[in-house]
């Protein structure tokens, strides 16, 4: 008798015929909240689809996603990971001070879209200043969390050269100003810059730069950003201390510290309207986000085509062509400006020539993600 | 449909083992049959008519040999159409394109037919199908008069898209009547774990290393030595994974498959490492082109001969690409070169030294893996040159790959070698029984539960055998 074979065969069927049981039993889900993404859904047939062998695919995307205990599986599996002393999971690296920053390499990145797009912003802000000689027209590039806090990297962990991408960007930019925010990142001592769990940079961080562009509207220099004091970034207020951002999502093991989540203190200006095209708000933030997983959301509830907001003072209009790092940043110039256009060119259709045309700004600030500025192709599109 | 997928897992198999077994015996081989055309048909459609066609080639071959026998011929006309019909659809299918543009760039001209996919698994069922009437020419094998026996056998799916090559002779006996106990149905699940385990929990995870590091600019070797070292786990575990799979499928539904891989890695040359590699497509090229073409007698010239013939094809059979070839080549050549003196010398090597014929075989092995991995030739000699120091010796990126994958680079080393299932018999062996069966099912139920949750989280699921 083998008693070994014969638990093994019954241990199998028994977890295959669990398994298919527990599909049909617990009801479909939408939406990962995990993830924020939605979740596929039992793919309908037609002669097409299962001809050309997409049904297939399809519903193995729709068993994998509606796996039950997806979440736990996910989990497990990075602490298996972790427990076999990987430094990184999914494609995330596990650094120091509890610090999860996304890998990222050259081969990520594509040169001829970094080139196309840093000949758009060149070829706008040229346009813009012919419309009107002297205008402010600034390119912003956030710095990658991994370019900033390099030294918390794992040892010899490859990542792509952010200062050279840097440099390329303001050899490319002959007729805007280029706001580089790295060594002021860099020497905010104590001062956390970037989240731990995600991707995006601190309210604290966003301030900084905030007040490194204020500065630099005076003064318009290319490139060397005056110094500003840590000091001078306006005082704070904690929103949420529960926040697991979108790096967190991804490598999903337990042991890894919330970080808080802040928005500016003061008072924002009475008469402010913000306008996302679908809702009009009083304010720059939506507090239900923090109910949610992706709480950093809860600056304008997200990304739009196009946010347009009225602070109710006499102030200039400036334009924002930007990625999701404005979202946190525009809070700080609410004082400064009458009136904000924030375009989101994932999102937005049209063309940057016209909008700005439509709008009519007094300045035009660009703000992207380094890495975003050189994989996104919506820049390319929107430029041309 | 692949093993390692959640269709085949939570919905094929359990489906089709249900069947499979409750049906009364004549009717298995016709489930077996459609659950196999259903399992082909999942992932490309289309080509279902292709191996159909195949099939029914074949089999009216094997018929028609027989006849031609009965009236005092030797089909030799049935044997050489039905091997023509098989080589013209693997020709065209498989190395149609790779031939005119291979002619496009030695002749710059600019011949041009359409782009042709690649059907899963054609080279396998071409190769099963070959064997049979090829067989049953030479009077080995009985010709099968049941079209659903034969057909069950080609396309059964366990082994239907990466191998192990069974010939028709070492199955015919279980087609007609099989045993099916509960022992060998557990034992047969036993290695079907196994074997989804080292696909998805070792070769996927050394693939998602060799990934990273291939798609580097300009990698230190020392680097490089790592990628490539993760490439040898990678196409090991995936490969036998694959078959420890398909022979744990294949003994649950009652079928003995040929073992495939014993230990390739742990040979003491590489004639020894083609013995343990991949042993049913040896076994076939040994059994249907080396010996008939003389092997190894009428003199060394006629040997080196056959040696190159059947490397070249094995090259080829690997892919339509020009590195599959210069990979035969590179075995044929060393193959050789161990037949003429090499494997004397290394046989005179004292026992306690025979340690230092791992120095010469894994290094070869190694650099046969990085001609074997791009089909593209620029990266290729790009990732030769790095491997032999283009680009420095050392960089930090070799600390960081060292420093995170050590423990899993000493686990997937030991798991090439007979070390960790010999270790774990003599463990197990002294248990007593109810013991032993709790200790080795946590086990297994650890690695099923474990791959399984790799599974879910992973994108990256590739099966590297895929594409031949």
């Amino acid at each position: 008798m083998n008693l070994t074979e014969k638990i093994t065969g019954v241990m199998l069927s028994g977890l295959l015929i669990a398994g298919a049981t527990l599909y049909f039993l617990i009801p479909d889900v939408s939406f990962s909240e995990n993830e924020n993404r939605m979740l596929t859904q039992l793919p309908g047939i037609t002669a097409e689809s299962a001809f050309s062998g997409d049904y297939g695919r399809n519903v193995e995307e729709y068993l994998a996603d509606q796996f039950p205990g997806r979440d736990g599986a996910m989990r497990a599996a990075s602490d298996a990971r972790r427990a076999a002393g990987l430094r990184e999971v999914n494609a995330v690296y596990l650094a120091g001070e509890g610090y999860l920053v996304d890998r990222l390499v050259d081969a990520d990145m594509d040169p001829e879209v970094f080139a196309g797009n840093l000949k758009v912003l060149d070829g706008f802000a040229e346009s813009l200043r012919e419309a009107k000689p002297g205008m402010q027209v600034t390119v912003l590039p956030v710095p990658d969390k991994g370019t900033v806090i390099r030294n918390l990297l794992p040892e010899g962990a490859p990542y792509y050269d952010g200062e050279k991408a840097m440099a390329e960007v303001k050899d490319a930019m002959h007729h805007g100003d280029v706001l580089d925010v790295t060594d002021a990142f860099r020497d905010a001592g104590s001062m956390q810059v970037y989240y731990r769990t995600d991707h995006h940079w601190t309210t604290y961080g966003a301030g900084l730069a905030a007040e490194l562009y204020k500065a630099q509207c005076g003064a318009a220099c290319n490139g060397d950003a005056p110094a500003v004091a840590a000091a001078e970034v306006p005082e704070l207020t904690t929103v949420t201390s529960e926040f697991l951002g979108s790096q967190y999502s991804r490598v999903l093991c337990s042991g890894i510290e919330p970080d808080h989540l802040e928005i500016p203190a003061a008072k924002e200006p009475a008469d402010l309207t913000v306008d996302t095209g679908t809702d009009k708000w009083g304010t720059c933030y939506d507090m239900s986000a923090l109910n949610h997983r992706d709480k950093y959301a809860l600056f304008f509830g997200g990304n739009y085509a196009r946010v347009d907001i009225k602070t109710g003072s006499g102030g200039p209009k400036l334009m924002v062509v930007k990625d999701s790092f404005a979202n946190s940043f525009v809070p700080f110039l609410l004082e400064d400006y009458g009136e904000i256009e924030m375009v989101d060119l994932r999102y937005f259709t049209g063309s940057l020539r016209g909008e700005a045309e439509k709008f009519d700004p007094d300045q035009v600030l660009v703000i992207y993600e380094m890495s975003n500025l050189m994989q996104d192709e919506n820049l390319l599109k929107a430029g041309a | 449909m692949v093993f390692s997928s959640m269709t085949f897992l939570f919905v094929f198999l359990p489906v089709v083992t249900a069947l499979y077994f409750l049906v009364p015996k004549p009717a298995r081989n016709g489930v077996l049959l459609a659950a196999s055309l259903l399992f082909y048909a999942w992932g490309e459609p289309k080509f279902v008519v292709l191996m159909v066609i195949s099939v029914l080639v074949n089999y009216a071959g094997g018929l028609l040999i027989e006849r031609s026998r009965a009236s005092g011929g030797t089909g030799k006309a049935a044997l050489t159409g039905a091997v023509t019909v098989d080589l013209v659809l693997l020709g065209i299918f498989k190395y149609a394109n790779f031939v005119v543009d291979s002619v496009n760039s030695a002749l710059s001209s600019s011949l041009s037919i359409p782009e042709i996919a690649l059907p899963i698994g054609i080279s396998f069922y071409t190769f099963q199908n070959m064997s049979y009437i090829i067989d049953v020419y030479r009077g080995d094998t009985e010709a099968q008069h049941d079209l659903i026996d034969f057909a069950a056998y080609v396309t059964m799916f366990p082994q239907l898209i990466a191998g192990p090559i069974v010939r028709y002779s070492q199955v015919a006996e279980e087609l007609k009547s099989r045993e099916l106990s509960f022992d060998r149905f557990g034992s047969g699940a036993q290695r079907f774990i196994i074997g989804l385990g080292k696909k998805v929990i070792f070769a996927n995870q050394a693939g998602s290393v060799w990934e990273q590091i291939s798609k580097m600019e300009t990698p230190s070797a020392s680097t490089a030595l790592i990628g490539a070292v993760f490439f040898t786990f990678q196409i090991y575990f995936d490969f036998s994974g694959y078959s420890d799979m398909a022979i744990g499928l294949g003994k649950m539904l009652g079928f003995t498959f040929p073992e495939n891989f014993d230990h390739p890695y742990t040979c003491r040359s590489i004639t020894e490492f083609w013995r343990r590699w991949h042993m049913t497509l040896g076994s076939w090229f040994r059994e249907y082109v080396y010996i008939p073409l003389g092997g190894s007698y009428n003199g060394m010239l006629r040997q080196l001969r056959n040696i190159a013939v059947v490397w070249a094809l094995t090259g080829l059979w690997h892919g339509a690409a020009w590195n599959f070839v210069f990979w035969g080549l590179y075995y044929g050549l060393i193959l050789v070169l161990e037949k003429v003196f090499l494997l004397r010398a290394l046989d005179r090597i004292p026992e306690r030294l025979q340690w230092l014929r791992h120095l010469y075989t894994l290094p070869v092995i190694l650099v046969g893996w990085v001609l074997f991995a791009s089909t593209d030739l620029q990266s290729l000699t790009g990732y030769l040159a790095a491997l032999f120091g283009a680009n420095g010796v050392l960089d930090p990126a070799a600390g960081f790959y060292l420093r995170s994958w050590w423990m899993p680079m000493i686990l997937m080393a030991a798991a090439c070698t007979e070390l960790p299932a010999k270790t774990a018999a003599a463990a197990v062996g002294r248990m007593p029984e109810p013991v032993k069966a709790v200790t080795v099912n946590l086990f297994l139920g650890a690695v099923f539960l474990l791959s399984l949750a790799f599974l879910v989280g992973d994108s990256y699921n590739p099966f590297l055998y895929f594409r031949f």
